[in-house]
């Protein structure tokens, strides 16, 4: 083994004997299904605003975008500022509401809190099935993570990509909500040291100051061709156009209200202190995000690799020593995992208390003791973590040729069929009716699979952005068309609110 | 112009995000002291 394997093999099995302590307090802490699905709404600002940051921001950080960086160059900083204005914009518009009304709604999940709002089990069922589009986010990980295992360690790829399943299975299936939060609030906390750390090194490495830095970063990347300096390169797979960086922030502000966030904000203790929480969730992201500058330096100092996504380890052996390098593969473990053990919470609380403990036992589809149904939901919600650990290891058994397409698939189904819903069930009452639901659902949905599979859209974020703008318009307008009568039947959850 | 137009973007809109974040939050999040409940702020 070389040094850094060895420093990587050390750091590796000190965070894991962290997340296994962290399990364990979860695993004693979780007796209920709310316990499961949402901390039993008992978890204060800082830890939630770590652990929101965490979720969000995955292994695409760290590696994608950097890469991103390193082909694309200067125009990849979009990304940057979609992520801390649309996102947290996004977040702010919809958590405080959605956290009010919570109070007296007791939702568990945005299946949950949808059902609820139209009083449709349509409307439950059909977002439950939704959530399960995330399968592709939580394979992509597995095969991020897989991937830092094979470069750092040398560990053959299935051999890693089962390691990491059976890592994140193992404390989401015991600790559930809790283990996702705990976990990922120590797991931001590392995610926030090696991005600072990324951002700051320019100064050993160029010995130029910031300005300098960016200076011999600007001419290296001209060299090599004026649009890597540019505002908008037409080259780059993501903003290659004007209409693709706006499709981007549109796509990122809906991004606030995926459902492993947005049980975050249905988990934090009392509501009034959610402007802490957020702020500390922006002030971690901007510390995370300030990474991408590693892929920047990379195209200076490390030029001609073959896979941009090897740019962020490359460009680590070049400024930090063995250890720091081997704190940066934890760290790609940590973002990986971070995100995907949210994500196994919205699948299992989607099926066992959306559709099993809301639709199927009130409905008397399946007849069970009422007192037994919330200890039942949470044994399913455990078998579920599990299926579904084996479900996203299958997927990815194979790496996948392109780990971000995987993941912008799982989002954009998601976000196009929720969005509309979710916004007009906010901040139009009066409009917001059933029906409309039902019809944006599935509109919202249709239109991102006609674009996928059509191939309608070259940006994997602007695809979705234009399908989450479609669902919206569609309950917009089908709002308005069926509000007449229907609004009466919300005003009396309205009027509560 | 901060080095180059994409550069000078990313600062001040960077600046201009935050300082709206801020503003959005003291504005619609944070609550009035006059209707404070006698809840201790918590902290993790």
């Amino acid at each position: 083994m070389n040094e850094i394997q060895v420093y990587m093999a050390v750091g590796l099995t000190l965070f894991l004997v962290v997340l296994l302590v962290l399990g364990l307090m979860a695993y004693k802490k979780t007796t209920t299904m709310a316990d499961f699905a949402i901390a039993g709404a008992k978890i204060g600002p800082v830890t939630l605003g770590l652990a929101f940051a965490a979720t969000f921001f995955s292994a695409a950080t760290f590696v994608g975008y950097t890469g991103w960086a390193y082909k694309w160059g200067l125009s990849t900083l979009w990304i940057f500022l979609t992520l801390i204005f649309a996102s947290p914009m996004g977040l702010i518009l919809v958590a405080k509401r959605a956290r009010d009304m919570n109070t007296k709604q007791g939702s568990l999940s945005l299946p949950d809190w949808l059902g609820d709002r139209y009083n449709s089990d349509f409307v439950r069922v059909s977002v439950a099935l939704i959530t399960l589009f995330n399968l592709f986010y939580i394979a992509a990980q597995f095969s991020a993570g897989a991937l830092v295992f094979e470069q750092l360690l040398g560990i053959p790829y299935t051999a890693g990509l089962i390691g990491i399943a059976v890592i994140v299975v193992a404390y989401t299936y015991g600790g559930g909500s809790f283990a996702d939060i705990y976990t990922d609030a120590f797991q931001a906390m590392l995610m926030v040291v090696m991005g600072v750390l990324v951002f700051v090194s320019g100064l050993w490495v160029f010995r130029d100051g910031f300005t300098g830095s960016m200076q011999a970063v600007t001419n290296s990347l001209a060299e090599r061709g004026p649009e890597l300096v540019a505002p908008i390169n037409p080259d780059s797979g993501i903003f290659y156009s004007v209409q693709a960086v706006v499709g981007a922030f549109v796509i990122q502000f809906a991004f606030a209200a995926q459902p492993q966030l947005f049980n975050k904000v249905l988990a934090l203790e009392k509501p009034q202190d959610m402007a802490k929480m957020i702020g500390v969730y922006v002030a971690a992201a901007v510390c995370f995000l300030v990474v991408i500058f590693g892929g920047l330096y990379a195209a200076a100092t490390v030029p001609s690799l073959d896979n941009p996504d090897s740019a962020i380890f490359e460009y680590a052996l070049v400024a930090f020593p063995a250890a720091v390098v081997a704190l940066l593969g934890v760290v790609v473990l940590a973002a990986a995992m971070s995100t995907s053990d949210g994500i196994f919470v919205v699948i299992s609380t989607s099926i066992a208390n959306d559709v099993y403990a809301k639709f199927l036992v009130p409905r008397g589809f399946v007849t069970n003791d009422p007192e037994k149904v919330d200890a039942n939901a949470l044994r399913i919600s455990r078998v579920v973590t599990l299926l579904t650990g084996v479900a996203a290891t299958l997927l990815v058994i194979e790496p996948p040729a392109f780990i971000g397409t995987f993941v912008w698939i799982g989002i954009s189904g998601v976000a196009a069929g929720t969005l509309g819903p979710l916004l007009v069930g906010l901040f139009l009452p009066r409009l917001a009716n059933a029906t409309a639901a039902k019809i944006s659902v599935v509109g919202g949905l249709g239109c991102y699979l006609v674009i996928l599979v059509w191939d309608f859209e070259e940006s994997v974020l602007a695809a979705g952005a234009w399908a989450v703008l479609f669902g919206l318009a569609t309950m917009l307008v089908a709002s308005l068309a069926f509000t007449r009568g229907a609004g009466k039947k919300l005003r009396g959850v309205t009027e509560s609110t | 112009m901060w080095i180059n137009e994409m550069l000078t973007i990313w600062l001040y809109g960077s600046l201009f995000s935050l300082a709206v974040i801020a503003l959005s939050l003291w504005k619609w999040y944070l609550p009035r002291r006059s209707q404070d409940s006698h809840d201790d702020k918590s902290d993790a």
